[in-house]
């Protein structure tokens, strides 16, 4: 395929980054190599998207040092970048309205780039799609809309959180595997097949739904992190150097840190179970 | 610095050497290994008593730490017994013949680049500067040496005459080998090992060994006669951030053209394009030939501990 049939894809990742570790910079590589290996796509860009304080989930530190480790992690990277929107906000946000923030930030700046080549760009749409079954023209969706597709990157954990109860509005995961697509990185391919296969919801777009395999068994978790840290155990070459220099000079984790939150309820239990949800 | 440090029972610092056998393990093992050292109970700190129970449940720790009844590897010493004071990386040398080995001046080269951030932990190339392959007790016997030197060099001690190695007073250092549950398992193949050497390494020296997914590092001691009987020598560390990042599948991703972006060090990285090490081709390197330690064990005969 030519560079210009690449459908163009940005890679999101959603998550607590408690701290941000080598196994979440993993994923974007893994992802972008496994997207590009099918001679379809073409990854042009990685978004960390840390979640705000209003997540409420017991041991989240301050977004701002969340959203710092993250770019001390991604400066060697030319192509993954943090965004901090998500984490100002003062409210937890769904992360379909998060994909819906990005998704309409990228269209904006894809206009914006077009603008001088939009004719030429026109004529060539119109010479493809001439030859096009229409049936595939509606999976098309980043030329159609003159944008890259936004995909959510996770690992099988959120893929298998879908099934938590209240964890997640129905129309969520509709849109977000619907509309966008969903990259999921795991160990296991099997278990996430499964689980895909098992879901109404998810087996409807299962083609929009990129299961990797993760050949490199990288169980680097947060928690784990986090607990070695307490325990005064160095966390040496599972994070970014420079991510490990930042939680030990402003004195990050301890047990303290860790019981923060200790008795509230997760924002999205709360918001979906409460007298408030829809 | 985030070592952790202990004492030693008797105040005796200890060197680890990792005499990685897998050459080619650019430095994730060597990253899952100092990983596992650091994360190694040597410490003054409250110990994971979890840890020990689920570790070996038939031996439970008493307060001197040792179970004399059942000659189980002594997984978790009590509290401040050691002190790590240096890490020594010795990659093997060309001849020993494994496939996909790359020249050793790279492997040393991009070594250096791993550690260049590392206060404790440095690169030795004795061994791969050597003609032939040499063996791990004998790589041992060279550095156990160097650092006994440099010790009384620097204390200024005369920690007794060097004629006989096997007099240890309480304040030397001691060297122990620093390797992957995997690492264990090579003394049951038959021919790769000899016996005396065994018991040098174990008896001698002693073992710090990491576990490493599911194999089963008490299982190896216990089934290797030589191991069990110096059982107190050796010391397994359980991993338990599950991190198996093996040279294998780094060289495979490379091969393919995939990234292996986080997985080593980017300046290790950048070497390996710069030097388009690591092809179809090199991966093919050796293919035909026997591993060195197997044709070198049948044709001289045994070194004994005087070498």
């Amino acid at each position: 395929m030519e560079p210009q049939d690449l459908t163009k894809v940005v890679l999101l990742a959603c998550g607590s980054f408690n701290p941000i570790t080598n196994m979440h910079l993993r994923m974007f590589e893994l992802a972008r190599d496994y997207l590009e290996d099918t001679g379809q796509y073409i990854v042009v860009r990685g978004i960390i998207s840390a979640v705000g304080d209003g997540y409420k989930k017991k041991g989240l530190i301050e977004a701002c040092h969340r959203v710092d480790m993250a770019r001390l992690a991604t400066d060697t990277s030319d192509w993954i970048k943090v965004d901090a929107w998500e984490s100002q906000q003062p409210e937890w946000v769904e992360t379909a309205k998060v994909m819906w923030h990005h998704y309409k930030e990228l269209m904006t700046a894809e206009q914006n780039n077009d603008y001088v080549d939009t004719a030429k760009k026109r004529r060539i749409e119109a010479t493809k799609h001439s030859f096009e079954d229409p049936s595939s023209y509606h999976t098309r969706r980043g030329k159609k809309d003159n944008g890259p597709q936004l995909k959510l990157l996770c690992g099988a954990d959120v893929l298998e959180s879908f099934g938590v109860p209240n964890l997640w509005k129905h129309e969520d995961i509709a849109e977000i595997v619907g509309r966008y697509g969903l990259v999921c990185i795991t160990r296991n391919g099997c278990d996430a097949h499964k689980f895909i296969h098992q879901s109404e919801v998810l087996w409807k777009h299962r083609k929009n739904i990129h299961v990797v395999r993760e050949w490199v068994t990288n169980e680097i978790s947060a928690t784990h992190v986090r607990r070695a840290l307490c325990r005064g155990q160095t966390v040496r070459y599972l994070l970014p150097d420079p991510v490990v220099s930042y939680i030990r000079e402003h004195g990050l984790y301890s047990a303290e840190s860790e019981q923060k939150n200790a008795d509230v309820v997760l924002a999205p239990l709360q918001r979906h179970t409460g007298p408030s949800s829809s | 610095m985030e070592k952790i440090c202990c004492m030693f029972l008797d105040d005796a610092p200890c060197f680890l050497v990792d005499n990685m056998t897998e050459r080619r393990r650019l430095l994730l093992d060597l990253r899952r290994v100092l990983l596992s050292h650091c994360f190694c109970p040597f410490t003054s700190r409250a110990i994971d008593r979890c840890s020990v129970t689920q570790y070996n449940p038939i031996c439970p720790m008493s307060e001197s730490g040792e179970d004399q009844e059942s000659h189980q590897p002594m997984i978790y010493p009590i509290s401040g017994q050691f002190q790590v004071v240096g890490g020594i990386v010795s990659p093997v040398s060309d001849g020993y013949g494994k496939q996909g080995l790359v020249l050793a001046k790279h492997r040393i080269a991009m070594a250096r680049l791993a550690l260049q951030s590392s206060d404790w932990v440095s690169v030795d190339d004795w061994e791969s500067q050597q003609p032939d392959w040499t063996e791990t007790v004998v790589t041992m016997r060279y550095h156990y040496g160097r650092i006994l030197k440099q010790y009384q060099e620097g204390t200024g001690k005369d920690s007794g005459p060097t004629t006989n190695p096997h007099h240890l007073t309480s304040s030397s250092p001691r060297l122990k080998l620093l390797c992957g549950a995997d690492f264990l398992d090579t003394f049951k193949v038959p021919g790769l090992w000899l016996d005396d050497h065994v018991e040098e390494v174990a008896g001698r020296f002693g073992l710090v060994c990491v576990s490493r997914g599911g194999l089963e590092p008490e299982l190896a001691v216990h089934e290797s006669e030589t191991l069990s009987r110096h059982w107190r020598n050796i010391f397994l560390v359980r991993e338990w951030v599950r991190n198996e990042t093996s040279a294998t599948e780094v060289r495979r991703a490379l091969r393919r053209g995939l990234s292996v972006k986080y997985l080593l060090p980017d300046s290790v990285i950048k070497y390996i394009h710069q030097h388009n090490l690591y092809t179809g081709d090199s991966e093919l390197k050796n293919k035909d030939v026997l591993l060195r330690p197997l044709t070198k064990q049948t044709e001289m005969p045994v070194k004994t501990l005087d070498d």
